[in-house]
């Protein structure tokens, strides 16, 4: 891909990307065309930009600075196969956290679906970054993201309120 | 295998399902329940309807392969003709169970019996499983878990039994007095100042100021009581608390901070104290002088009681439908402070780096918001407290003010005496006044209880991996160490070392080399057994490390880290850490073989001077050669270096280089190098890839080939006149 300056940036427009039959992505650029793996490289404070793309044999090719103005099916493609890499589901809105004696029980809406969660307490289970944005590690060690406290919804501010 | 084949017969062929994988999302990402099955005759991907989306012959399958992608895993299948196919997606809780059934999968293709670490893993699937499915289904235990917390702290106090005793039946009494002083009011209206008798009158009054004189003593002893049980809990609970978190493994500390432990050894631990030397005692006196009074009650005045008692459902109410409001202002006023006091603890301990970036203006900045919103969280939990307390002070009143109208009115009516009116509300405020400590006592046991689990929790972890059964005794070690088909992962769904084998004989010299992040470090704390390993085995002398015993591990084995880390104390404490009582002429030698002797001897009090937080501070050089001298003490079988020289100069680096080999005469050593040039005189280089052993030789092998060692090599040579002209 294109290397400007030492910098792996990847041309927005210069690249497409499509699955093929067996799941993988598959990129197309400069009459080249090969099974590629993409993965964020922030994938909690920008999870839809910076974009990293290797090849099968996992050498890095470029990153994607963002997927502004790409056509939509090579978006697809490429923001699917990032979103499990790594897989770190973003909390969407919260329906109900009950404590059950040292064990917090989260019913959740993730961008991945509804989901539940089991963390340990608040202290050791949330880590909270600059800009509001926090990091929710469950007792399996999956982690989900959780957005600045201005972008809650009514319901999930109230679940929220009891502790934070 | 050979059931599987004969039930082929019977059932239709679909149905003999050999292993079997649920996973989360399908090969193209949709998030949808399938399952991967292994048949005798294929590998399928099957809706939860049971419909086939995919099938692979096992004729043209040549394995399975998992995925890792951070937070889940794909798993793949690979055919004959070297095509992966995607099969479907885990998430981190699906993953062991993953990796078990890849292993099977293989297992199967070669033809062999499912391989060793099979049970391992599936052991390890089950109880991840079972630990799922726990997640998934809300508990409801709460009650039967506050029992269990009570019947935990009972152990603390049992030691005290006859001070607990003790501290009860002053309870009683103290209790009893309190009962029966009100009562005394009836015969003092009624049969002294009513019928103007001023002998009984005088006697009813000391009698009365007797009761309230005893009061006041056994108050004062049950005080001193508490006092005393309570300092000689408190004191038991930090040291279990404390020699508990010595005994935890490295893992545990691994993704928790420290501050939470310092709040919980102090605050907590004080918590508990007062409410198992204090609070449970009182709770229980409370509750026989609470019946006392209420039969006082009904003795008094039966009729006016129960009118009374019929309010009593009301205030229930009110107080239930305000007591999560309260609750959850604690929580959030205790996570604010939380956030504030762990914030601190970080902003000091970085303070060097966020001077050195001019940071200390948005440190500020960022301190007052988090102050600002715990001052917030104050405020509000203290007004909301404030309003609490006088909406219950007036309720109170007024219920009395309601008792003196009925009462009264009785008296008026003839029904009532005077004295039994006025000893009936004495009574019925105190009645009042033990609900309303009763409330708050409950919420302090809550409090207390929360306290008590967050400590349980602590002293219920699981201490750092015992010895399996009996451990092994090893007096004298050769020093000969087997790696045998090591894997392992920090976390789940993330392994850093990958089937690495190696054996290094007794008295061998070996240097590790690898890129950064390779797994050099990792596979040295495997062997000062920091972690045990998730699959395969290490050994010492043929012992698996598991079996040895832990102080014979220790004294054998000898690490220099690559952070060195000095405790606040003189060089000659910091040296002889690991061998408390060593003469100083041992201490001395070390720190002569490990080239520290003549820097400290320079050092305004020689051996004597006080280093770390509140000594001389020393370079990163001297720090590493105070720690390496730490680690020669103890004279070990197995000297392992983890980039011990990476923090000094060149020329210090080969002075302690040299000093290194000699000391590694006669021992087995283990040296992991940043400077390849530093490993030109081992007897074999392992070369670490990406968390697999990729080559091993000597250096002049490693060289002629084409591989990472020449790689690492020729990065080296080429990298380092620069660096060094820069210097
Ligand atoms: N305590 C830890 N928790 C999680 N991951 C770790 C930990 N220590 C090291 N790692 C990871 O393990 C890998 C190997 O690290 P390490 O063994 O320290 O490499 P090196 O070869 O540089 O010594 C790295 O990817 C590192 O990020
Ligand atoms: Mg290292």
């Amino acid at each position: 891909m294109t290397e400007n300056g030492g910098l792996p940036w990847i041309e927005t427009r210069s690249v497409r990307f499509e699955r093929d039959g067996q799941g993988y992505l598959i990129a197309e650029w400069l009459g080249r065309r090969e099974r590629v793996t993409a993965s964020r490289l922030f994938p909690l404070t920008h999870p839809d930009g910076y974009i990293a793309v290797q090849d099968s044999s996992g050498r890095p090719l470029g990153v994607l600075r963002s997927l502004e103005g790409m056509e939509a099916g090579s978006r697809t493609a490429v923001e699917r196969e990032a979103g499990f890499r790594p897989f770190l589901p973003r909390i969407v809105s919260i329906r109900r956290i009950r404590r059950r004696f040292g064990h917090w029980h989260w019913d959740v809406l993730t961008d991945a679906g509804p989901m539940r969660i089991r963390t340990g307490p608040f202290y050791e289970s949330i880590a909270k970054l600059e800009g509001g944005l926090r990091l929710v590690t469950d007792v399996t060690d999956q982690k989900y993201g959780l957005p600045a406290e201005s972008e809650w919804d009514a319901r999930s501010r109230k679940m929220l309120a009891k502790w934070l | 295998m050979a059931s599987a084949v004969r039930a082929e017969r019977s059932i239709p062929e679909r149905e003999t399902v050999l292993f079997r994988l649920d996973t989360d999302a399908s090969e193209s990402g949709r998030w949808e329940s399938r399952s991967v099955v292994l048949t005798p005759q294929a590998l399928e991907v099957r809706k939860s309807d049971g419909e086939t989306v995919l099938r692979l012959a096992v004729r043209d399958l040549a394995g399975t392969a998992v995925r890792e992608t951070g937070g889940g895993a794909w798993i793949e299948a690979l055919t004959l003709d070297g095509q992966p196919v995607r099969l479907g997606f885990c998430k981190l809780s699906g993953i062991r169970a993953m990796q078990a059934f890849d292993a099977q999968v293989r297992a199967f293709l070669d033809g062999g019996p499912p391989p060793e670490s099979r049970d391992r893993a599936e052991a390890g699937s089950a109880s991840r499983a079972e630990d799922h499915e726990r997640a998934e289904e809300p508990v409801r235990l709460s009650w039967s878990d506050r029992l269990r917390v009570l019947v935990h702290l009972a152990r603390f106090v049992a030691p005290y039994k006859r001070q607990m005793l003790g501290l009860c039946g002053i309870l009683l009494i103290a209790a009893a007095l309190e009962a029966v002083s009100p009562y005394l009011m009836k015969p003092i209206i009624d049969g002294g100042v009513l019928s103007s008798s001023p002998a009984a009158f005088a006697g009813l009054i000391g009698l009365l100021v007797a009761a309230y004189v005893l009061e006041a003593v056994f108050q004062v002893w049950r005080g001193k009581l508490g006092i005393r049980l309570g300092s000689l809990l408190v004191g038991r609970i930090r040291e279990d608390m404390f020699g508990k978190l010595m005994d935890l493994p490295i893992r545990y500390y691994e993704r928790r901070k420290t501050a939470p432990f310092i709040s919980r050894i102090q605050h907590d631990a004080e918590f508990v104290q007062e409410f198992l030397a204090l609070g449970m005692t009182q709770l229980f006196a409370q509750f026989i002088l609470s019946c006392a009074v209420l039969a006082m009650m009904f003795f008094l005045d039966w009729r006016l009681t129960l009118f009374m008692l019929v309010l009593a459902p009301v205030c229930l109410a009110v107080v239930l439908a305000l007591w999560p409001k309260l609750r959850s202002l604690r929580n959030r006023k205790w996570n604010a402070e939380y956030d504030l006091q762990q914030y601190i603890s970080e902003a000091l301990q970085g303070v060097r780096v966020i001077k050195a970036f001019h940071r200390g203006e948005t440190e500020k900045t960022r301190f007052r918001t988090l102050n600002g919103i715990a001052v917030g969280r104050m405020k509000e939990q203290a007004v909301w407290s404030q309003w609490m307390h006088s909406g219950m002070g007036l309720a109170l009143s007024l219920g009395i003010a309601l008792a003196w109208f009925v009462g009264g009115q009785r008296v008026i009516d003839g029904d009532a005496t005077l004295g039994s009116v006025v000893a009936f509300t004495a009574y019925f405020s105190m009645f009042l006044g033990h609900l309303e400590s009763n409330a708050r006592a409950m919420g302090w046991t809550n409090a207390a209880l929360a306290a008590a689990d967050r400590i349980l929790d602590l002293l219920q972890a699981e201490p750092e991996s015992e010895e399996d059964g009996v451990s092994v005794r090893l007096p004298q070690a050769r020093g000969e160490i087997t790696v045998e088909d090591v894997r392992f992962g920090y976390e789940q769904g993330r392994e850093v070392l990958r089937n690495v084998s190696l054996q290094i004989r007794p008295g061998e010299k070996i240097g590790i080399v690898g890129r950064s992040g390779a797994g050099k470090s990792t596979l040295i704390h495997l062997l000062c057994r920091f972690y045990d390993p998730d699959a395969g085995r290490i050994c010492l002398d043929g012992i698996d490390l598991r079996r040895l015993a832990k102080e014979d591990l220790r004294r054998h084995v000898g690490i220099v880290f690559q952070e060195t880390y000095l405790f606040d104390g003189t060089v000659a404490e910091n040296i002889g850490y690991g061998l408390p009582d060593a003469a100083p002429e041992r201490i001395v030698q070390a720190a002569v073989q490990a080239r520290a002797h003549d820097f400290i001897s320079r050092l305004p009090y020689g051996y004597d001077t006080m280093v770390g937080e509140r000594g001389v501070q020393l370079s990163g050089g001297e720090k590493q050669r105070i720690s390496i001298a730490r680690t020669l003490l103890l004279n070990p079988s197995v000297l392992i270096l983890d980039e011990a020289t990476s923090s000094v100069d060149t020329e210090t680096e080969s002075e302690i280089q040299e000093a290194l080999e000699r000391l590694s005469e006669g021992r087995t050593t283990v040296a992991i190098a940043h400077r390849l040039s530093a490993l030109r005189r081992v007897d074999r280089i392992f070369v670490l890839d990406g968390g697999t052993l990729a080559e091993t030789g000597t250096h002049e092998q490693l060289s002629g080939r084409d591989g990472v060692y020449l790689r690492l090599l020729r990065s080296q040579e080429s990298g380092r006149p620069a660096m060094e002209g820069a210097r």
